[in-house]
C-alpha cells in the first residue's frame, strides 16, 4: 500500500512547516517589532523643514489648535525672524466662541505668543472649515492664490502631516505647492518611537490611519453638514424628540 | 484535478462575496453609520448627564432637557486634564459644559460635577455608578452624541451593573459628519469609522472574554471538519 500524497503523514508535515513558519513569523514580529510599528507610521508623516517662509500657520480645530505645543513652536518660528507673520486657518469652535463660553482663537494666540514673549501684530485669518483637511488646503490655497509672493510653513500633528501635505497638493497647483511648507509636531505623550505604549498614541495612529484610506471609500468633498445656530439646534432637537413622542403614542 | 476545482469554487464564492459587499457598499455604511445610534425618546428623570466632547451639541441637548422639564438636575464627570488643559489654553471639557449650560439657563446650583478625573466613556461610567450608589432610586438620561450611545451604553450596562435599569440614552445629533455620507468625508471616518474599532476595543478590554474563546473554539472546530473532510 502506497501512502497517497494527501495522506496522513504528509497532512502531518505540512502542518510542521506551517507551525515552523508560524513561529518564525512570530519571533521576527517579536525581535523587530519596534521598528515595524514605528515602520507603521512613517507613511503617515510629512516633514517639510524649511527656513525660507513668511508667514507661521496654524489650523484651528473644534477640539483646538493642531498639533501639540504649536504656541511654543509658533513663538519659536516668529522669534527666529520678527518679519514673519501669523495666518490662521479655520473658524473654531464656532458655536461656543458665540456663546463667549471660548474666545476667538486669534485673541488665544496673542495671549499664548505674549505668555512666551512673542507679541505680534495683525493675524491673517483664512476663514474655512478646519475640521477637513481638504477644505483648510482648499482655504489655503485661494489665500495663496490672493498672496503671490507668500510662502507658509503650516503647522500641524505629527501623525496627520502626510494628509495634510496631500490635501494641500489636491488644492494647490504643483509650481505653486512648494509655497506652503508641512512642519509636523509630535504629541508631548508619544512620537513614532513609542506611540503603542499609551492609549493616546493608539487613537491618533488609527484615526490618522482611517483619514489616510479614506480616500478609498470616497473622494473626500462630501459638502460638511449645515452648522445650525444654537438656539435652532435645540429647537430641532426638541421638535424631533416631540415628532418621537407622537409617533409611539 | 479535483482539488484545483474546490480551489476555483472557493475563490469563485469569495470574489462574489466581495463583489456583492462593494455593490451594496452604499446602503452597507449607511445602515453602518445608523446602527451606533441606540438613543431613546427622553422620559422624565431626576438627572440629566452630560458625557464629555462635543461641547458644541451635548450640553445644548442637556439645557434643552432641562428647560423642558424633563429634569431638573445635570451631572458632568469630572476630566482628566488634556495637554491643552495642562497648558492653560483651554478650560478642561466638564468645566466648558458647565459655561455652556449655564450660558443656556442652567442655574449653577443645579449643575453637580461628579469627582473622578475621567479620561474615557468606562471612566465616566464608573463616576456616575459611584453617584448612583448614594442615589438608589435616581433615574437618569445619559446625553451623548448619537454615534456614541452604542459603545455608552454597552460601557454603562456593563459598570453600572444593578444600576443599569435607572438610565435612559438620549442621543445628540452630531454635526460633526452627516451619518448618512460618514464615508465620504474625512471627518465622518475619523468619527464613525473609529467608533467601530473603539466598539472593537472596549469589547474586547472590558468585555467577558467567554463568548470570545467561545466563538475560537467554534471556528477552529469548524476549520478542523472541513480540513478532515477535504483529507478524505
Amino acid at each position: 500500500m502506497q501512502a497517497s500524497s494527501g495522506g496522513p503523514k504528509s497532512m502531518k508535515s505540512k502542518r510542521n512547516l506551517w507551525a515552523i513558519a508560524a513561529a518564525i513569523l512570530l519571533a521576527a514580529a517579536a525581535l523587530f517589532h519596534h521598528a515595524l510599528l514605528r515602520g507603521l507610521t512613517r507613511p503617515l508623516v510629512a516633514c517639510q523643514p524649511s527656513g525660507d517662509f513668511d508667514y507661521v500657520g496654524m489650523i484651528s480645530r473644534t477640539e483646538g489648535p493642531d498639533g501639540d505645543r504649536c504656541f511654543d513652536a509658533a513663538a519659536r518660528l516668529l522669534a527666529e525672524d520678527p518679519r514673519r507673520r501669523l495666518l490662521v486657518v479655520g473658524a473654531g469652535p464656532v458655536r461656543l466662541i458665540e456663546m463667549g463660553v471660548l474666545p476667538p482663537f486669534e485673541e488665544v494666540v496673542r495671549r499664548e505668543l505674549a505668555r512666551r514673549g512673542v507679541t505680534i501684530g495683525a493675524i491673517s485669518v483664512v476663514s474655512g472649515d478646519g475640521d477637513r483637511y481638504a477644505a483648510a488646503a482648499v482655504a489655503l490655497a485661494a489665500w495663496l492664490d490672493a498672496h503671490r509672493d507668500a510662502r507658509v510653513l503650516l503647522l500641524c500633528s505629527q501623525f496627520r502631516s502626510a494628509h495634510t501635505r496631500r490635501a494641500l497638493n489636491a488644492a494647490i497647483s504643483a509650481s505653486q505647492a512648494g509655497r506652503a511648507r508641512i512642519c509636523p509636531l509630535s504629541d508631548r505623550r508619544f512620537d513614532e518611537n513609542n506611540w503603542w505604549k499609551c492609549r493616546p498614541g493608539w487613537r491618533e495612529v488609527g484615526i490618522a490611519w482611517l483619514i489616510r484610506m479614506q480616500g478609498l471609500l470616497g473622494d473626500g468633498q462630501a459638502a460638511p453638514p449645515l452648522r445650525k445656530t444654537t438656539n435652532q439646534y435645540e429647537e430641532d432637537f426638541l421638535r424631533s424628540v416631540t415628532n418621537v413622542k407622537e409617533r409611539t403614542k | 484535478m479535483k482539488r484545483l476545482r474546490r480551489l476555483l469554487i472557493r475563490l469563485l464564492l469569495i470574489t462574489v462575496v466581495l463583489v456583492l459587499l462593494w455593490v451594496a457598499r452604499v446602503p452597507l455604511l449607511r445602515v453602518a453609520g445608523r446602527w451606533l445610534d441606540a438613543g431613546s425618546p427622553p422620559r422624565p428623570a431626576d438627572y440629566v448627564m452630560v458625557l464629555n466632547g462635543e461641547e458644541n451639541s451635548r450640553p445644548l441637548v442637556a439645557a434643552a432637557l432641562v428647560r423642558a422639564q424633563l429634569a431638573p438636575q445635570v451631572l458632568v464627570a469630572e476630566v482628566l486634564a488634556s495637554p491643552d488643559v495642562i497648558d492653560r489654553v483651554r478650560p478642561p471639557s466638564h468645566e466648558i459644559n458647565r459655561m455652556v449650560l449655564e450660558k443656556r439657563g442652567v442655574p449653577a446650583n443645579r449643575i453637580t460635577i461628579l469627582p473622578g478625573r475621567a479620561g474615557t466613556t468606562h471612566d465616566e461610567a464608573l463616576a456616575l455608578a459611584a453617584f448612583l450608589d448614594n442615589h438608589r432610586h435616581a433615574k437618569v438620561l445619559v446625553v451623548t452624541s448619537d454615534y456614541h450611545t452604542r459603545r455608552s451604553r454597552w460601557a454603562f450596562s456593563r459598570d453600572l451593573g444593578d444600576h443599569s435599569g435607572q438610565v435612559l440614552f438620549v442621543s445628540a445629533p452630531t454635526e460633526e459628519c452627516d451619518v448618512t455620507r460618514w464615508w465620504l468625508d474625512e471627518r465622518g471616518v475619523a468619527t464613525i469609522a473609529s467608533e467601530y474599532l473603539k466598539l472593537a476595543f472596549y469589547t474586547a478590554r472590558y468585555g467577558c472574554a467567554l463568548p470570545w474563546l467561545a466563538a475560537c473554539a467554534c471556528l477552529a472546530v469548524v476549520i478542523r471538519c472541513a480540513r478532515n473532510r477535504d483529507a478524505r
